[in-house]
């Protein structure tokens, strides 16, 4: 049996493997696939962000009235959707325009970027300057700054910054909008291992983290299940984000797993056939050779042990063994039919021996001197006891009729 | 290891939810919110909760803003089949927390300041057995907006009802951000029907502007359909801009809002509900806020003689070109069946 299902076995064991290593790189390349997805997703977004700041930096830097500089950034598209503040700050670092999507602005509102990043980097590198993500201590959203130079048309000069607080709303919708397989979970974390951006929000307000993998693989993903995870990292924003993408290993792997139960299913049914062939094979060759030493043994040993109705079934069959075993059997019967003659013979032989044998001793005895003076003795003795009789039986006749009794 | 991971998968995935049919109870205190509980069907629907095959709603019906019966709704829920509590509006939630404590999962909706209300411990980490969507309160950035529409505005009416305590912190707040923006806020008590009929029939003749405060007997008189008289005719009448409380009413002729929607709202509080369902416990869940939005009614605004800005409706998130729902009448016979049917068939654009 074992050696019908050792090779199944192995086939078995290889062809799984095999299709366990096939499937893993392909899930790889699949969560590799729909991060990078995300990815162009995100850098494009945030590109149109980017570019939508310095259209925005030049149309103030193209009007001089504030009303009118507020009036150019409020009509930026993604104002309010995506920027919650758009503030404009001067030379100084103090904010000339502040816009703000949910609260009216005061002057206390207002505070001084002249030692901020936000204001210095744009304001000497003349470049655009992003920001780390900054997480509401009250309420978990996220949220990130990013501040493009004002250009002074006619000089060239940066004379002012153009701060917005871009806030992560519509990366969530981003990421809620891409279609995911069963089992699959996308997310975005940052250069801290925060995760900024999730299917779930509430995973993100909780202000959970991840930290990346160095390698795609198996891994425990987001959720503490083990998953097959890959991740890319988003080009913008100075790559602080990386998009991952995970699938739950039962979803990601079904197809080698339906291979392994496939192949389970196989190798037990070989087995099982295996075994029913066996005994099978048995049953017709194993158990009548068995049966037939058996016999022999027994014919060997003491011909009356030999039965030939142990034989009968197999005699009855009417292949090859059906007929060594009727052969057999016949064989024995004969077998046993002259050792009962033998015995049989040798016990009329044996009992003739004795008759001789007998006679022949009775005849020495006879034969002897002894014996023939015994006779000798015997024939005298027996006519003295005739004549002692004869003679006694006189005088008893006369005693009778005298009455007289014998002693 | 593959086998291992497996293994270990396949352990894992054993798990699964038992068969029995959820029973979600759900207390709302003002008809208003009832769009809420119809965002929040849609919402579980989406997550897989099928009314009447694996999940049933427990609904007596909004409190009309009556206290007593809004606790008689809240007790009628201490039952045991009820697996969690909807709750909908400050006073719903607040009344939930006290009957229920920690016993049963609650999660609420509309629910202005959670922490201030006593809710829940901070927004962040909620405790307790209770999380929500928070809808916070931005009365100073609608007015603000107001004022963008109608910039030569400098009196502004805003009857409020000092027993609502919405109104009085919308009222505040507005009040302090009208200095900021060189206004005035001419404010009316109104404490019942009659007074706000007495409030809207005795406006002002110098009034620009009507700011009608987030508010449930305020916003009992929005719109025609609502009775009469109401802020929409009475704005009508004087050809002045007002802004209403719920992006819902601008939808059904209210001229501009900057709020949250009702049935989004219910939708977003699905998804807490639905991860509650799962087995996280609700004081581990955040409270998330709702998204504000500004919606205008352009037919409306045509109607009052206000021309919006260019640059206002290219902020908008959602443009109306309907006319405001009418009052339904009531049921006539077949003779007295007008030619046209009293509500018009709104024709929608958003963008």
């Amino acid at each position: 049996m074992l050696v019908a299902a050792g090779p199944l076995l192995l086939v078995g064991i290889v062809l799984t493997v095999q299709s366990f290593t096939a499937q893993f790189q392909q899930a790889i390349s699949k969560q590799t696939e729909v991060a990078r997805r995300v990815v162009s997703d995100v850098d494009a977004f945030f590109e149109r962000l980017e570019g939508e700041l310095r259209i925005g930096a030049a149309e103030v830097a193209s009007r001089f009235a504030r009303n009118q500089q507020a009036a150019a950034l409020a009509q930026l598209p993604s104002y309010p959707e995506v920027f919650d503040t758009l503030i404009l700050v001067n030379a100084q670092g103090q904010e000339v325009i502040h816009l703000s999507r949910l609260d009216i602005v005061t002057a206390a509102d207002q505070i001084d970027w002249s030692g901020r990043e936000e204001f210095t980097f744009p304001r000497t590198a003349g470049r655009p300057y992003y920001g780390s993500v900054n997480i509401d201590p009250d309420t978990g959203q996220p949220s990130i700054n990013i501040s493009v130079p004002v250009v002074n048309v006619y000089t060239g000069a940066v004379n002012q910054v153009l701060v917005a607080t871009l806030r992560f709303k519509r990366i969530w919708d981003l990421v809620a909008a891409v279609d995911l397989d069963a089992g699959e979970n996308i997310f975005i974390t940052d250069n801290q291992n925060r995760i900024v951006a999730h299917l779930n929000p509430s995973i993100v307000l909780q202000g959970e983290t991840y930290a990346v993998p160095s390698e795609p693989g198996f891994n425990a993903g987001q959720s503490a299940q083990t998953v097959v995870v890959a991740w890319q990292r988003v080009n913008s924003l100075n790559g602080q984000f990386q998009v991952v993408a995970e699938r739950n290993v039962i979803n990601a792997l079904a197809l080698a797993i339906q291979t392994a139960i496939v192949t389970v299913f196989v190798l037990l049914a070989a087995i099982a056939l295996a075994a029913v062939t066996g005994y099978r094979a048995a049953q017709r060759v194993v158990i009548p050779i068995e049966k037939l030493v058996t016999a022999a043994k027994a014919l060997q040993m003491k011909s009356e042990a030999f039965d030939k109705a142990q034989l009968s079934d197999l005699a009855k069959q009417d292949d090859e063994f059906g007929q060594l075993g009727a052969s057999f059997v016949a064989m024995g019967q004969e077998v046993q039919a002259r050792e009962q003659n033998l015995k049989q013979e040798v016990q009329e032989l044996r009992i003739e021996i004795d008759e001789v044998k007998r006679s022949r001793a009775v005849q020495e005895i006879t034969d002897s001197e002894f014996f023939k003076e015994l006779q000798t003795k015997a024939m005298k003795m027996r006519t003295r006891t005739k004549e002692r009789l004869a003679s006694d039986s006189e005088g008893t006749a006369g005693n009778i009729a005298t009455g007289a009794s014998t002693p | 290891m593959a086998i291992l991971v497996l293994g270990a998968a396949l352990l894992a995935g054993c798990t699964s939810p038992n068969g029995r049919i959820l029973t979600i109870g759900v207390v709302n205190f003002a008809p208003l919110l009832d769009p809420v509980f119809e965002g929040f069907k849609e919402g579980m629907k989406a997550f897989g909760y099928e009314e009447g095959v694996n999940v049933r709603y427990v609904y007596g019906g909004a409190a009309n803003a009556n206290p007593d019966v809004l606790l008689e709704r809240v007790k009628a829920l201490d039952t045991p089949d009820i697996d969690l509590i909807f709750s909908i509006s400050t006073p719903a939630t607040q009344r939930a927390k006290e009957i229920f404590g920690e016993r049963k999962r609650i999660v609420f909706a509309s629910v202005l300041d959670p922490v201030g209300a006593k809710v829940v411990e901070s927004i962040r980490q909620p405790g307790g057995n209770i999380t929500g969507i928070r809808h916070g309160i931005h009365e100073a950035k609608r007015l603000e907006w107001l004022l963008r529409v109608a910039p030569n505005a400098k009196r502004i009416y805003a009857p409020f009802n000092p027993n609502d305590s919405s109104g009085r912190a919308g009222l505040q707040l507005i009040t302090a951000a009208a200095q900021e923006l060189g206004v005035e806020i001419v404010s009316r008590e109104a404490r019942n029907a009659d007074e706000l009929t007495a409030a809207l029939n005795e406006m002002p003749q110098d009034i620009d502007a009507i700011f009608v405060l987030s508010d449930n007997l305020i916003a009992s008189r929005l719109l025609p359909y609502q009775g009469s008289p109401n802020f929409y005719d009475l704005a009508v009448t004087r050809q002045i801009p007002f802004s209403v409380p719920t992006t819902g009413q601008v939808k059904d002729g209210g001229m501009m809002a900057f709020a949250f929607d009702f049935v989004a709202l219910g939708r977003q509080s699905a998804r807490l509900v639905d991860q509650v369902l799962r087995g996280v416990k609700p004081g581990n869940l955040p409270v998330e806020v709702v998204e504000f939005t500004l919606e205008i009614n352009l037919q409306t605004a045509r109607t009052l003689g206000v021309n919006i800005p260019q640059e206002i409706l290219q902020q908008a998130d959602a443009i109306y070109y309907t006319p405001p729902r009418m009052a339904v009448p009531a049921p006539a016979t077949p003779s007295q069946v007008p030619a046209q049917a009293p509500t018009a068939a709104p024709t929608e654009r958003t963008f």
